[in-house]
């Protein structure tokens, strides 16, 4: 009889002691299991998580005389590591005239003040494309007519809704903008569209009249440059948003953009904006850590409790061992049988176990992701770069990140499996398989 | 010709207490040969030796003429001997049928039938059977590995009497009509009556005895303790 029929028909007839490491093995590969699976998904997370919270810096021009150079962003776009996606800003104040040259009325209304030589002034906010600015993505403005500013239209403006009512203007009529220290330098624009907001001013009461919603107009960066700096035929900003591909790169691409030649870093500063980031990446990192650790001890104790309960188990068998040796059945031969034992029943184990730690993981693995998810959105509130959304999973992309055995797993849990299975027999079976056989009978007796 | 050669064999338990000194017998096919001696005289060490099971701590033990402790005891074991021991020592998650499979690729019923087991018998479990069948089985399991040497320790020792004079009967059998060289460890003097050679084991030497007579045996006039080739060269 061969030593695998030996190791099927002891199997199948001790069905007690087969069902008890059944048990054990399916318990062991259940929590390997969902503990890779739940490491898996909050690496996703922490991918998705690095794609939604993109990280950025800014630099910012300290003084007004010139700003950013056009050449200087340039400079900055080829640097390795940036996403592509840019965002140029400038902020200054107008004098708002009409075609005629006549100044036009703006809002006082709940104003703290009117500062003297701002009656008829206003806040200018440029951007490279007025639909990525903060006031429409998340300060509550819509356009109501017309198309954004973007850098393909020059001079051309949006204006509030009531400021169009109180001065009759509509879309294509043309405007004068002028700046308010010098109310000789003035550059004509076109009206390109009309906005609203949803939402009411935070500050009203306390803002100046220039700084009132109905009193804002976005333009284009080229107007806000000559009304800034003067220039004309080149585009200086006051603010760059550079966003980049890897949050974790932030720090490496800053120190090349620092390193560029033709920079003047007296007048600009470079700031970093990752803290969502490095929040949320934190709050998974705490759960990647506990998972690791898990995984750790469950992998110790599993091949310690595997070892002592084979050991136990061919204690129980000396006798068997004994009688085998005395049959000439060399000691590799009974090895084998007793491994085969234990791989035949880890194997059934490990199938039965993709269905458990499936079911499992999607339950306590979904729960804790959302826990530690949920914290994720609290400190992105918290750090106040970014509102939370009605359903903010969506944007995070975190609420489709499903927790299941993947393909990778379940190979690396039978790998290790196997391994435990061998290293354990090997193990519990070293000190009957030393003796010599007079001894094993000896102890028989 | 003698199939099993001992010679000169000595053996210490933790290389303090002798129990074998400078021990040397004959034995040959279709004999049965008992050996008797009080507990602890090494009675089951010398059969432990016999079989392999052991190395001896001096002298040598010969298998048709060859040394085991050169042709490898693993070897000796598989193909040379086959042990029956007090205990049976059953495979229990085994049928008789597939105990006896375990050293014969011959089919196991024959020999078990041969042995006073029924089909039905052959195919229960070893542990709901007496005693005296698992015995049977085990006595089986010895004669289907075709082995030409069968080392019985205490074969009798938990059977009633009619059972135990049925295994004797058995290893009788064995011996003269099979032509086994069955080598008994007894206490059993009934048993030591079948046999055709009975030795005794007294403070480490093997004598032997001429015949068994109620329970008192007598030393041959000339100890059997000097190998054949000794013997020979004499």
């Amino acid at each position: 009889m061969n030593l695998c029929k030996r190791a099927c028909l002891y199997s199948i007839r001790k069905k007690g002691k087969t069902l008890t490491l059944l048990a054990f093995l399916l318990v062991m590969a259940t929590l390997m299991l969902t503990c890779l699976s739940i490491q898996s998904a909050t690496e996703t997370a922490n991918a998705n998580i690095k794609k939604a919270l993109l990280g950025y810096f800014t630099i910012n021009a300290k003084t007004l005389e010139n700003g950013i150079p056009e050449d200087t962003v340039s400079q900055i776009l080829d640097v390795d590591g940036l996403s592509g996606r840019y965002t140029l800003r400038s902020y200054t104040y107008a004098t708002y005239f009409d075609a005629d040259g006549d100044l036009l009325e703006i809002n006082t209304e709940g104003a703290a003040q009117v500062p003297e030589g701002y009656e008829n002034a206003g806040k200018i906010v440029a951007n490279s494309n007025s639909q990525n600015d903060s006031y429409f993505t998340d300060g509550g403005f819509e356009m109501v007519e017309g198309s954004p500013i973007t850098t393909e239209t020059g001079n051309q403006v949006l204006i509030h809704e009531k400021f169009a009512q109180r001065n009759g203007l509509s879309v294509g009529d043309t405007m004068l903008l002028g700046n308010v220290e010098d109310k000789d330098k003035t550059i004509p624009v076109t009206v390109a569209g009309i906005f609203t907001n949803t939402e009411e001013q935070d500050s009203i009461g306390m803002a100046p009249s220039y700084d009132l919603y109905d009193n804002i107009v976005f333009t284009d960066l080229s107007t806000a440059s000559f009304l800034l700096y003067g220039t004309e035929g080149t585009t200086n900003v006051q603010y760059g948003d550079f966003y980049v591909n890897d949050p974790d790169e932030l720090e490496r691409i800053m120190t090349d953009v620092q390193e560029l030649d033709g920079v003047d870093w007296e007048s600009c500063t470079l700031t970093r904006y990752d803290n969502d980031y490095q929040n949320a990446k934190a709050s998974l990192e705490g759960l990647q850590n506990i998972v690791f650790i898990a995984i750790a001890v469950v992998s110790v104790i599993c091949f310690l409790v595997l070892a002592l309960f084979l050991t136990l188990r061919l204690r129980g068998r000396i006798h068997e061992t004994g009688v085998y040796l005395a049959m000439g059945i060399s000691k590799g031969s009974v090895l084998l049988q007793y491994l085969l034992e234990v791989i035949l029943v880890a194997a059934i184990a490990l199938v039965i176990s993709f269905g458990t730690s499936t079911a499992i993981s999607h339950q306590i693995g979904s729960s804790l992701l959302s826990q530690v998810t949920s914290e994720t959105y609290e400190t992105v509130d918290l750090t106040g770069e970014s509102e939370t959304a009605e359903e903010p999973t969506e944007d995070l992309g975190l609420a489709e990140i499903e927790v299941a055995v993947s393909a990778e797993d379940y190979a690396l849990v039978w790998a290790f499996g196997m391994v435990l299975c061998v290293a354990s027999t090997a193990l519990a079976a070293y000190p009957i398989m030393k003796m010599k056989p007079k001894s094993i009978l000896s102890q028989m007796s | 010709m003698s199939i099993m050669e001992i010679k000169q064999v000595g053996y210490s338990y933790d290389n303090k207490k002798k129990v074998l000194k400078g021990v040397n017998a004959e034995m040959e096919q279709g004999k049965l040969y008992a050996i008797l001696g009080p507990s602890g005289c090494g009675k089951t060490t010398l059969l432990s030796l016999i079989g392999g099971l052991d190395s001896p701590g001096s002298g040598q033990i010969y298998f048709d003429g060859q040394d085991i402790a050169k042709t490898g005891l693993s070897d000796h074991r598989k193909n040379h001997v086959a042990f029956i021991f007090q205990a049976y020592n059953l495979i229990d998650y085994l049928t008789p049928a597939e105990n006896v499979s375990l050293t014969s690729k011959l089919p196991p019923l024959p020999i078990l039938e041969r042995l006073g087991l029924t089909k039905e018998e052959a195919k229960r479990n070893v542990l709901k059977l007496s005693g005296g069948q698992q015995q049977r089985v085990a006595i089986a399991r010895a004669l289907a590995s075709e082995a030409p040497v069968i080392l019985a320790d205490e074969p009798t020792g938990n059977l009633d009497e009619d059972t135990a004079q049925d295994i004797t009967e058995i290893l009788k059998e064995s011996a003269h009509k099979m032509n086994k060289c069955v080598v008994v460890v007894t206490h059993s003097n009934e048993l030591a009556k079948q046999a055709d050679v009975v030795f005794r084991l007294k403070k480490g030497e093997l004598q032997v005895l001429e015949r068994v007579q109620d329970g008192a045996a007598q030393p041959q006039s000339r100890r059997n303790n000097t190998p054949r080739s000794e013997r020979r060269a004499k």
